[in-house]
């Protein structure tokens, strides 16, 4: 168990080092290209498929890492292990929570204030960013079908790697949080450029996956800074 | 469970416990309100609001006994006058040693004696618009006179370019537009530039340019005021030392020459001519504006034109309106309290000069006599002795010109002393009036918090708890700096009156002080609040420290709409995972309807201050010509309103209701059908709807006497007393919200109960009746805004007062007007009330006191901090368009809920009443 904890934790680690790395790379990118305030056009959609991408690439590469340590589980985990199989089922289900993943997010933005009748492109690419930055990763790493799980049961089911679950969680969490955060500019009378709908709800979901990163690697260092000490200790 | 446990530590002696409930909140209540009174009544001096207009009548024609010719002495000295106004225009841009060569042209008239420059000092704040005012009326503007106009901007009082059109003067305007606010009607010609982007300062002085040059040639205009915004702008952006500075204060040299030369032109052909230039505030070596630093408050005043004394004469700006109605032979604004400035009147005879003292002086000594030991005063000694050589050198006609001197000096004197008097009242806050304010709001806002603590009180504590308030007293002083200064607490003289008032501040002092070291913070309690208690709590603290911003006050609406739509969506979110079971679909779907709600309510009326502008629903229905859909929208609040009412009658009240509300319904249809707001079912209203206002009046008056006795019907048989009193109070509080918000907002009122009903259901389940407390709380915030209210005194509906009235009735128009506008606050308050009284059996007036207790607190936190914000801001460039008018709606929710609270005392004391007898009986 404690192996397989220390693995968990490796994975979790160097995820979330390539996601911070490749984040501050989307950042800089946007900054010396000139667009970071055009993040809430169409344009921004190539960068959300660069991220897609990232995310698919990083993902597999971990995949094969822990599947090769992981020891035999039960029926209940291959289950579980069944929904990560990149199989035409899974994928066509992905496509289908994506898209209406987007459609609520978009929904719950026009309800929180965002024009209903005009800025549909900034709407649009908000909600895709959104469901960029939470649906995917989550899906990614748990399953898509864990994740209906977990949206309609209040406890983590055990047979799911509880560690990894809850740091899924908490990267959504904190997008959530970066883009609620954002909004309380928006309406205040500064004229800055960055003021503009829906820049900084973008730019709070983007940092906000940054930090939930950033928190993670803080969280597993800490994890293998205890570990040192102990082995030390014994 | 936290509940019983408190229950089960006071039964011994429970008795005691109701009583102090009822104590702390009365406390409370009463020390909040006064505590506000006295924070308004440091930070709005009072000083008077005149609203008499000097006419000609007013010019006195007697000295003593003898009777001056008016004609032949007070005549115009000047035909036209020029004023150029330079915005942020300092002292140093004219006469700083190393600045000689920023505007050569007037410097060389300067220095050929052609012209005076005068070092004029002006009062904080150091903005635009106040200063505006200081220079056309002569007094020190005083926010209330805003307040009472109602938000109107333009200036009330009497003023130099009223005189000037009612004597036939024609004045024209070009530059900020800010006077076209303040004077909409006094211009003859005008054309205002905003002053709305900072970064441009070129275009904003063409377009005044451009405009006198075209001016300068026509001959029918007499008053020209010109004002340059573009040196403000480069202040704002770059400071004072920035390299825009000169060529722009060579742009307003060229204009200033330009100008001249006409001037001598007219001088020629015979028009005396005045032409002044000045700024209307200075510039901080930061660039900025509005505070009280040297830099800020004395700025350049060149008289051209006419011949003057050059002196290095300091004035004030406020004496810029007495002069000029001097020199333009109109009467002296009243509300001036300036002095003439004799040294720009070199051309006046003797016995002119004389009397223009004599009228500056009499004007002011009008003023100064209201005040309790004026005669004691030497100003008043001077003033009379001047009267009477003045009067003997008109007799006598002994020309000496020693004794004019004299005369003159006497009369300076006095007017220099009443002025300085007369203005001390008007200018300066009453920081310990302010202080001690904030020190007792603190002190309830620990007593509204805290927990009664059982053990004995120790004088340790207390002299603890003095001591904390002594080193808060001192600590905020010094912060506040030198200016301490105070009316009520520091008096010159000692008597009755302030004997009372050190009583009574001391012995709240002490009382406060009492109560708070017999009470302690449940800090266990925080520690077991559940998280979404804990999240609520931070929400409502983190909206009173957004106050702090004056972006975050003008778009407030803003704050609580976020809030309240995060908070619906939060708790969808936690019902999404419930959904599996039946019964929670039916919240599910009843949130969903609350989001829709709230996102259709937010367009009802657009409010706040930077997107007011924006279409909404109120503006499209008031658009269109036919009212069908104002009366649509009109029935369909009415008649959710009578469903929602009957629907939770019980059966056998079920008619009765229902026919007193239809007849309520159709009431308040007709008042509105009667301003053609929606459709008319006929077209003969014989009466202006006064009538019908009386019957509505008389319908309600039955109604409440028919749920009165269903009320004391209630308390006789012992059932749910408190249930049915609240009900029957929210449902008047309705009623008359009802007949006096707009047609298209009555649909607010249902909306409200409906939003109660969904939080009753969705909470029902919450252990405590914290949470509650905070929808309650969010959600009336967000209908307070639904209804177009916002932080600026222009949105106030003025026309809810005057509803059903016949006649000026200052009493009833208030209370009209504060049920209006804070109708959703109470209704909220109301609401939750009742929601609590729901919570049967486990409510009893004790939870419910201490219900109210935590809301007091709620509403507390947001004016305390508000109090320290608006001391430290208090010459911020936004004092006088954001946060006072802030702190006069802060101030007046504070004392309606308290208000609605003290009254509601009188329900749960004879609910004590009652459960007292209900045991007396079992």
């Amino acid at each position: 168990m404690a192996a397989s904890d220390f693995q968990g934790q490796k994975v979790l680690l160097l995820d979330s080092l390539l996601s911070c790395c490749y984040f501050a790379c989307v950042f800089l990118f946007l900054h010396y290209s000139g667009n970071m305030y055009n993040i809430g056009s169409y344009k921004f959609i190539y960068i959300l498929a660069t991220i897609l991408l990232s995310e698919i690439i990083k993902v597999s590469l971990n995949f094969i890492q822990p599947n090769k340590s992981l020891e035999k589980k039960s029926d209940v985990s291959a289950k579980y292990n069944k929904s990560f199989m990149p199989s035409a089922k899974n994928i066509v289900k992905l496509v289908i929570a994506f898209i209406i993943s987007t459609a609520i997010y978009y929904i719950i933005i026009v309800f929180f204030g965002a024009p209903i009748f005009t800025h549909h492109e900034e709407t649009f690419v908000l909600a895709l960013t959104l469901t960029t930055l939470t649906l995917i990763p989550t899906a990614l790493h748990i399953g898509i079908d864990n994740v209906i799980v977990i949206l309609i049961q209040t406890n983590t089911p055990v047979y799911m790697n509880v560690r990894l679950v809850n740091t899924v969680k908490f990267h959504v969490m904190v997008v959530w949080f970066g883009t609620w955060l954002g909004a309380f500019v928006l309406p205040l009378d500064w004229d800055r450029e960055w003021q503009a709908w829906p820049i900084p709800c973008m730019l709070g979901a983007l940092i906000g996956y940054f930090i939930g990163n950033f928190i993670t690697i803080i969280k597993t260092n800490l994890y293998f800074l205890k570990k040192l000490k102990k082995s030390n200790m014994v | 469970m936290e509940f019983k446990k408190m229950k089960n530590i006071h039964k011994p002696k429970k008795k005691e416990k109701i009583s102090s409930e009822y104590d702390f909140l009365n406390h409370i209540i009463f020390i909040g309100t006064l505590s506000v009174l006295l924070f308004l009544y440091g930070y709005f001096p009072t000083g008077y609001n005149e609203t008499t207009w000097a006419r000609a009548g007013d010019i006195p024609k007697y000295v003593e006994r003898t009777r001056i010719k008016l004609n032949e002495i007070y005549v115009p000295m000047i035909k036209k006058l020029v004023v150029m106004v330079i915005d942020a225009l300092r002292w140093d841009f004219v006469d700083g040693e190393e600045n000689k060569d920023y505007m050569p042209f007037t410097n060389d008239l300067l220095n050929n004696d052609s012209g005076c420059l005068y070092k004029m000092k002006v009062n904080p704040p150091t903005v635009t618009m106040p200063r505006i005012k200081a220079m056309t009326t002569g007094t020190v503007s005083n926010f209330l006179d805003i307040v009472f106009n109602l938000g109107a901007s333009s200036v009330g009082i009497d003023n130099i370019l009223w005189q000037a059109r009612k004597y036939g003067y024609k004045s024209i305007f070009y530059g900020d537009d800010t006077w076209l606010k303040l004077f909409p009607n006094e211009f003859y010609r005008s054309e205002g530039t905003t002053s709305f982007y900072v970064s441009d300062y070129t275009e904003v002085d063409n377009n005044v340019t451009r405009n006198l040059n075209r001016e300068l040639d026509k001959i029918d205009w007499s008053i020209m005021i010109l004002h340059y915004l573009g040196l403000d702008h480069i202040g704002h952006t770059d400071g004072p030392f920035s390299p825009l500075i000169k060529p722009k204060l060579r742009e307003m040299d060229d204009i200033i020459s330009l100008i001249h030369a006409d001037v001598e032109l007219w001088e020629q052909q015979g028009d005396p001519t005045l032409f002044i230039i000045l700024g209307d505030h200075g510039m901080k070596d930061s660039g900025g504006h509005g505070g009280a630093s040297l830099e800020e408050t004395t700025v350049p005043l060149i008289v051209l034109g006419r011949s003057c004394t050059p002196k290095y004469e300091e004035i004030d700006q406020i004496d810029l309106a007495p002069t000029l109605a001097l020199l333009l032979g109109v009467p002296i604004p009243y509300s001036s309290l300036g002095k003439i400035n004799l040294e720009m009147m070199d051309e006046m005879s003797y016995s002119q000069k004389l009397f223009a003292l004599y009228y500056n002086a009499h004007l002011l000594f009008q003023k100064f006599q209201k005040k309790p030991g004026y005669f004691e005063t030497n100003a008043y000694k001077n003033y009379q002795n001047a009267m009477k050589l003045h009067e003997a050198w008109l007799t006598t006609q002994s020309s000496s010109n020693e004794m004019v001197d004299d005369i003159i000096e006497m009369y300076e004197e006095a007017i220099i002393e009443i002025k300085d008097d007369l203005m001390s009242n008007l200018l300066k806050y009453d920081l310990h009036s302010m202080v001690t304010a904030m020190i007792f709001l603190c002190n309830i806002l620990y007593i509204s918090i805290s927990e009664q603590s059982t053990e004995s009180i120790s004088a340790v504590k207390i002299f603890i708890a003095c001591f904390v308030n002594y080193a808060f007293w001192i600590l905020l002083n010094g912060a506040f700096g030198s200016e301490a200064y105070s009316i009520i607490f520091l008096p010159n003289r000692f008597d009755v009156y302030s004997l009372c008032i050190a009583i009574v501040g001391f012995g709240t002092t002490i009382y406060n002080c009492y109560l708070c070291a017999h009470r302690f913070l449940p800090i266990t309690k925080l520690k077991n609040m559940s998280s979404l208690e804990g999240l609520l709590a931070i929400g409502t603290l983190g909206h009173a420290l957004s106050l702090a911003s004056s972006s975050f006050v003008e778009e407030e609406h803003q704050t609580w709409y976020f809030y309240w739509i995060s908070l619906i969506v939060y708790i969808t979110f936690r019902h999404f995972k419930l959904i599996a079971k039946k019964h929670y679909l039916k919240s599910f779907m009843a949130l969903l309807l609350l989001m829709i709600t709230h996102r259709i309510l937010r367009k009802l009326n657009s409010t706040g201050d930077k997107y007011a502008h924006l279409p909404d629903i109120a503006g499209w229905l008031k658009e269109q010509d036919d009212n069908f859909w104002m009366s649509m929208i009109l029935i369909s609040g009415l008649v959710l309103l009578i469903v929602i009412d009957v629907s939770f009658q019980l059966k056998h009240h079920k008619m009765s209701a229902f026919i007193f509300d239809s007849a309520i319904s159709i009431l308040v249809y007709i008042r509105h059908a009667i301003n053609s707001s929606v459709i008319k079912p006929s077209h003969n209203f014989s009466s202006q709807g006064i009538t019908e206002m009386y019957i509505f009046w008389g319908v309600t008056l039955l109604y409440s006497m028919y749920m009165f006795l269903r009320v004391v019907n209630a308390a006789k048989n012992n059932k749910q007393f408190l249930n049915v009193a609240m009900f029957s109070i929210i449902k008047i509080w309705i009623i008359v919200s009802c007949i006096l918000h707009r047609p298209y907002n009555v649909i607010l009122l249902p909306a409200q109960v409906l939003v109660s009903i969904i939080i009753h259901g969705v909470t029902k389940n919450q252990a405590t009746l914290n949470v509650k407390m905070y929808f309650y709380l969010w959600s009336s915030n967000a209908f307070y805004f639904y209804q177009g209210n916002s932080n600026s005194l222009a949105t106030i509906d003025v026309a809810a007062g005057y509803v059903g009235l016949k006649s000026y009735n200052p009493i009833l128009i208030g209370l009209f007007l504060i049920i209006n506008t804070y109708s959703a606050i109470v209704l909220g308050f109301l609401l939750y009330i009742y929601d609590c009284t729901l919570q049967a059996p486990i409510s009893t007036s004790t939870t419910i006191l201490a219900a109210c207790r935590r809301y007091a607190f709620w509403r507390l936190v947001p004016m305390t901090f508000y109090t320290f914000v608006t001391s430290f801001q208090r010459y911020h460039l936004f004092v006088w368009s954001v946060f006072s008018p802030k702190l006069l709606y802060e101030s007046t929710h504070c004392a309606v809920l308290f208000a609605v609270m003290f009254l509601l005392q009188a329900v749960f004391l004879c609910n004590d009443i009652i459960t007292k007898r209900k045991k007396n009986i079992s």
